[in-house]
Parts: C-alpha cells; sequence; structure tokens
C-alpha cells in the first residue's frame, strides 16, 4: 500500500531522520516511536502528503484515502457541536452525532458552541471522523493525549477494528501504545517487526 | 459552503470591514472640514483609501485559523485541492465583504453629491476594484501567515498601486461619462483573472507554509 | 554544452568561477565606469537647455536601466529554481534583490538631485518616478519576506513565486513614459530606433553604462560568493 525507500529529512542542514526505509501494507499498524524533536510528526505529515522529504521516495499504491489527525484540532469554537460534527463528517446527520455521543461518552449538547468544550472533549469530537468513515490509510500523531482511559480504550478497539477491515495506520508516541506490526523508532534508528 | 458559513458566523470577519469603510467615509469629510463643493472632488481619494483599508482588513488573518487549528492539514492529507478551498474562501469574501462595500461606496457617492452619469456603471467599477484589491491582499495575507500583518502589506502593496491607478482613471472617467463597455469589461476581465492567479498563488503559498 | 552549463548548477563549481571572474569583471567595471564618468564630466558638452546639471545622466541613466534589469535577472533565476530546482537559484536571486534595491534607491536619489534644477522639485508623482519607488519597495519587500522564515528552503520559495508574481510592475514601468503624459521624459536612448542625444554625450553614457553594468555584476558575484559561504559553511 505505501513504500518508504531512504527517506530523509533536514531543515538548514540539521538532519532529523535519514536512510528510512519500510513498507506499511494492508491491515498494518505501524507505531513511530521516539522522543521529543526525534521527527515524529514531521515523517507522519511526509507519509500523507503535507510535507515534501529532503530526499528518498515515497511511493503509495493507487489512490487511497487517507487522513491525517494531527496535534491540532480543527474544531471551531464560532460553531456548535452538531455544525462542527457535520463539517467534520459531511455524510452524517444528526442522529449519528447522539449515537456518537454515548458510544464515546461525549457528554454534550448539540446546540452548545464548542467553545464551551474542553480539550479532551474536542478531540473526542474530531475522532468521530475515524468512527463515522473508513479511510485506507490513516496517520494519528498522538491520538491518545488528553484522552480518559476509558475513550482510549474504545478509540484503541476501533484502531484494531480498522485494522481488520485493512487500513494501513501510522501512529506517533513516546512508547509504545499498540500491539503494532511495525515498530519505527527514530532515536535509534531501528524498524523492528 | 462551509466557507460561507464559517464566514457568516464570525461576524466580526464581515461585518467589521463595512462598519470601518462607513466609518472613514463618515469621518473624512466630519474631521477635515471639507467644504460641499469640495466634497465632490476630494470624494474620490476618500473612496479609493476606504477601499485599500477595507481591503486589507477583511483579508488580514482569512488564512490563520484554519493553518493555526489543524484544518488545512486535515484537508490535504484527504487530498483535498487547497485551490478549491482558496477559491471558496475568496468568493465568501466577495460575497460577504466586497459585494455590500460596493454598495455602501456608491450610496456615500449618492449622497456626497458626486457627479455620476451612470451609477451602475459605478458599482460594477468599485465591486471589481475591490475585487482585485482583496485578491492581492489575500495573497499578502498567505505570505505573511503567523508572521503578522506587516509583512504581507509590505509584500503586496507594489501590486497594489497598478489597481489603485486603474480605479483613479475609473473614477475619473466615470465623472466625465467618459465610461465605455470596454473599460468595464477591462475591469471585469481583470477581477477574474487577478482573482484566479491570486487565489492559486496563495494556496500554493500555503502549502509551502505547512511543509 | 555541460561543461558550460555546469557553474550555474553546481555550487562548487559556481565558487571557483566566481573566484576567477571577480577580480578581472571588478577591475574592468571600475576602469569603465572612470573613463565613461571622465569623459562625461570633463569633455562632453554643455546642454543646450540644462547646462551642466545634465551630467547627472552618467549616473543615472545607468542606475535607471539596471534596477529593471536586474529584477529580469531575478525573475528568471526563480522561474529556474521552481521549475527546475537549481540549487544556484535563490542565492542568485537573492544577491541581485541586494544590488538591485541599491541601484533602484540610486535612480530615485540621482533622479531628485537632478529634479531640482530641471523641473524645480526633487519629487513628482509621476508615473515613471512612482512606478520606479514602487519597485524599491518591491526590492526591500522582497528582501524582508526572504529574511522572515527560518527554513531558508521555504524562504527561497515563497520569494521566488513573489518575485514571478512581482514582474507584471516591470513593463509597466518600462513604458510608464509612453502610457501616460508625464513629467519625465521619454527613453533618450533606445536599442531599437535612433538615439535622441548627440554621440558626443552618448559615447561616456554608454561607456558609463557598460562600466556599471560590469560594476553591479562585480558587485553581485561578491553578494552571492558571501552568501553561499555563510549557508553553505564551505
Amino acid at each position: 500500500m505505501i513504500a518508504i525507500k531512504n527517506l530523509t529529512y533536514s531543515i538548514n542542514k540539521n538532519t532529523l531522520f535519514s536512510g528510512l526505509t519500510f513498507e506499511g501494507a494492508s491491515g498494518n499498524i505501524l507505531q513511530i516511536l521516539g522522543s521529543n524533536g526525534s521527527g515524529k510528526t514531521t515523517l507522519l505529515k511526509i507519509l500523507s502528503g503535507i510535507t515534501e522529504p529532503s530526499k528518498g521516495d515515497l511511493e503509495i499504491i493507487g489512490s487511497p484515502k487517507k487522513l491525517f489527525l494531527g496535534h491540532k484540532i480543527p474544531i471551531k469554537d464560532y460553531f456548535t457541536n452538531l455544525q462542527n460534527f457535520l463539517s467534520l463528517n459531511p455524510d452524517a446527520s444528526e442522529s449519528n452525532f447522539n449515537q456518537y455521543c454515548e458510544q464515546v461518552n461525549l457528554s454534550t449538547s448539540k446546540t452548545l458552541l464548542s467553545s464551551a468544550l474542553s480539550f479532551g472533549q474536542k478531540k473526542k469530537l474530531l475522532l468521530s471522523k475515524i468512527f463515522l468513515s473508513s479511510y485506507d490509510i490513516l496517520f494519528l500523531d498522538e491520538p491518545f493525549v488528553g484522552l480518559d482511559r476509558e475513550t482510549i480504550g474504545i478509540i484503541k478497539d476501533r484502531i484494531l477494528e480498522m485494522k481488520v477491515n485493512g487500513t494501513t495506520i501510522f501512529l506517533t508516541s513516546h512508547q509504545e501504545v499498540l500491539d503494532g506490526d511495525v515498530v519505527i523508532n527514530l532515536d535509534s534508528g531501528l524498524i523492528t517487526k | 459552503m462551509n466557507e460561507f458559513k464559517k464566514l457568516f458566523q464570525k461576524t466580526r470577519n464581515w461585518l467589521g470591514p463595512i462598519l470601518i469603510f462607513t466609518m472613514v467615509m463618515i469621518a473624512f469629510p466630519l474631521s477635515l472640514n471639507i467644504y460641499s463643493s469640495e466634497l465632490v472632488s476630494s470624494f474620490e481619494s476618500i473612496l479609493v483609501i476606504s477601499l485599500l483599508m477595507t481591503a486589507f482588513i477583511s483579508t488580514e488573518g482569512i488564512f490563520n485559523e484554519d493553518y493555526s487549528d489543524g484544518t488545512f492539514e486535515m484537508y490535504i492529507s484527504e487530498d483535498g485541492s487547497m485551490f478549491q478551498l482558496v477559491l471558496e474562501k475568496f468568493c465568501a469574501n466577495f460575497l460577504m465583504v466586497s459585494l455590500p462595500i460596493a454598495l455602501v461606496g456608491l450610496s456615500f457617492a449618492v449622497a456626497n453629491g458626486a457627479i455620476l452619469e451612470n451609477y451602475l456603471s459605478a458599482l460594477i467599477g468599485i465591486f471589481f476594484v475591490n475585487t482585485i484589491l482583496t485578491s492581492i491582499f489575500a495573497f499578502g495575507s498567505s505570505i505573511s501567515l503567523n508572521k503578522g500583518a506587516i509583512l504581507g502589506i509590505i509584500s503586496v502593496l507594489p501590486f497594489s498601486m497598478p489597481a489603485v491607478i486603474l480605479f483613479g482613471r475609473f473614477l475619473d472617467n466615470l465623472s466625465l461619462d467618459h465610461i465605455s463597455l470596454s473599460f468595464l469589461q477591462l475591469l471585469a476581465g481583470l477581477s477574474i483573472i487577478s482573482f484566479l492567479i491570486f487565489a492559486w498563488l496563495s494556496s500554493k503559498i500555503i502549502k509551502l507554509h505547512l511543509e | 554544452m555541460k561543461n558550460l552549463l555546469l557553474p550555474l548548477i553546481s555550487i562548487k563549481e559556481y565558487i571557483s568561477l566566481n573566484h576567477k571572474i571577480y577580480p578581472y569583471a571588478m577591475i574592468l567595471g571600475i576602469a569603465l565606469v572612470l573613463v565613461g564618468w571622465g569623459m562625461g564630466l570633463f569633455f562632453a558638452p554643455i546642454d543646450a537647455v540644462q547646462g551642466h546639471s545634465y551630467r547627472i545622466i552618467y549616473l543615472h541613466v545607468p542606475m535607471a536601466i539596471y534596477s529593471q534589469l536586474i529584477y529580469w535577472f531575478m525573475a528568471i533565476w526563480s522561474f529556474c529554481f521552481l521549475v527546475w530546482k537549481i540549487k544556484i537559484g535563490p542565492y542568485m536571486t537573492i544577491s541581485a534583490a541586494y544590488v538591485g534595491c541599491m541601484v533602484t534607491f540610486l535612480a530615485l536619489f540621482s533622479g531628485s538631485v537632478w529634479g531640482i534644477p530641471t523641473w524645480g522639485t526633487w519629487w513628482q508623482w509621476d508615473a515613471r518616478i512612482t512606478s520606479t519607488f514602487i519597485l524599491l519597495i518591491m526590492y526591500i519587500a522582497l528582501l524582508t519576506i526572504n529574511s522572515s522564515f527560518q527554513n531558508i528552503n521555504k524562504a527561497d520559495q515563497i520569494t521566488a513565486w513573489v518575485v514571478l508574481v512581482g514582474v507584471i510592475n516591470i513593463p509597466i514601468i518600462k513604458k510608464s513614459v509612453d502610457w501616460w503624459s508625464t513629467l519625465h521624459q521619454p527613453a533618450s536612448i533606445s536599442l531599437s530606433s535612433e538615439s535622441s542625444i548627440d554621440s558626443s554625450m552618448l559615447i561616456p553614457l554608454s561607456i558609463s553604462i557598460v562600466g556599471v553594468g560590469l560594476f553591479l555584476f562585480a558587485l553581485g558575484l561578491k553578494v552571492s560568493r558571501l552568501m553561499i559561504l555563510k549557508r553553505e559553511e564551505i
């Protein structure tokens, strides 16, 4: 599905990582580990097509449906919760919103402005994208930050469900959080399976 | 449609420039104590300055929110067309800011006794010039993403000067009833070209910022 | 052919060629400028209308010509950088921007000095002067943009795009004296038609133009070399 060969990224002569080579097959979970500033988010952005690498090849077979969810939360404070939900999921309806809120324990009103939500609640709202749509490749940058233990469990179950359905999932973290197929450690440069 | 909804919800972003334009148009003659006979001739200068200011204010930070909250990143990862998104933002801005400003500008032209033989031409001309100026300043806004508005102004001020000169000629000809259909067609063509080109350029620059 | 193009593509080759050309360009440029200005100041006849004040053309006209030519130079290199990713592109563009900024300022300054005895004013918002002033702002803007980003590659790409957009202003500046009725006189010398000034004035002017061009070229070589040494840490 996605193949990386000799990937290198530098900013102003400072090399973040170099010579990375790995493949992400359908239904694989690839975890990218590393300390702060090691380039986890940058690597994820390169893989999702947001950033161009300095050197190396990135080959994506076909036209897979991709999604990148980063640190930032694209929830608009001036929209209501329902408006944000429908903006993130154009094919969804109001009943989907109610169902989703129940599923992830998001106790909020659909007519409330999202400015009233906490960081964790906004993140739950954002993660509705992975529940309501299916993707071929998913890029999640520290997806569990700001979430309570129960919600983390729900998200992990959903990720495993997507893995079974054939989605290739890349996620970053400071330590291993899932039983992944491939672990890419940017500090040591090791890629283990 | 999403961009229209977003702009509509942010009342300050579309109503603010219209109010500022109105305020400047009122403040100039009041503060400078211009006699009504002089007002007719100085009205054109006031209009140009007001349009410049509101074009800048309406586009300042047009891309900042989506850049800083990760909307652009998410959109690009889903293989969305940045050019299309920027075009939508431009369209929302033109319909909700530029068109009302053109109407307000025309109202002040009438109120100040400006001798305009053809009010429809005046409305069309103000709208198209505002479109050109707004496109240019939006491009400046894309350059200065998260860098402060001054960088954007410095970057695009040289491009806005030809538009200002063109507008001045338009107003001169309008007051003498020398506006021909071809002049309006020229304005229309330039506004469409600048609209598309600056939208495309802005999308390129935003993608560079995201890298 | 490949050997000829190599210094324009490879940074190391360019530095080597730069070292070789710079002294000759600088010496020849200064020599021609001194000859041209010497002839213009001491041997060219007095103008029938303007008297001695016209002699500033030996500074003003070369500066005015190169203020626009340098922008074209920048546009070509920006295009090469964006399309073919030629690494030397940004160095050429930015070093030319520094030189262009200085040249445009000198063109405006010398024009203002000339304006006092000729028009009775040092400044007039006419088409040519205003458009040249806009050109100066463009150069300043480009340098500001390039120094505003920590990521050098991003800075170079954004600068290159803005250079290309700004190209539209150059024909407007060139044609401003023809399209609008301005205080500024039309071009006295032209590549396509006969010059309107006498050969006794034209010869020193031509020598000055070539000399100033070589001097600015040498200056550009120096600035680009310093930029490369700083960025590439050679």
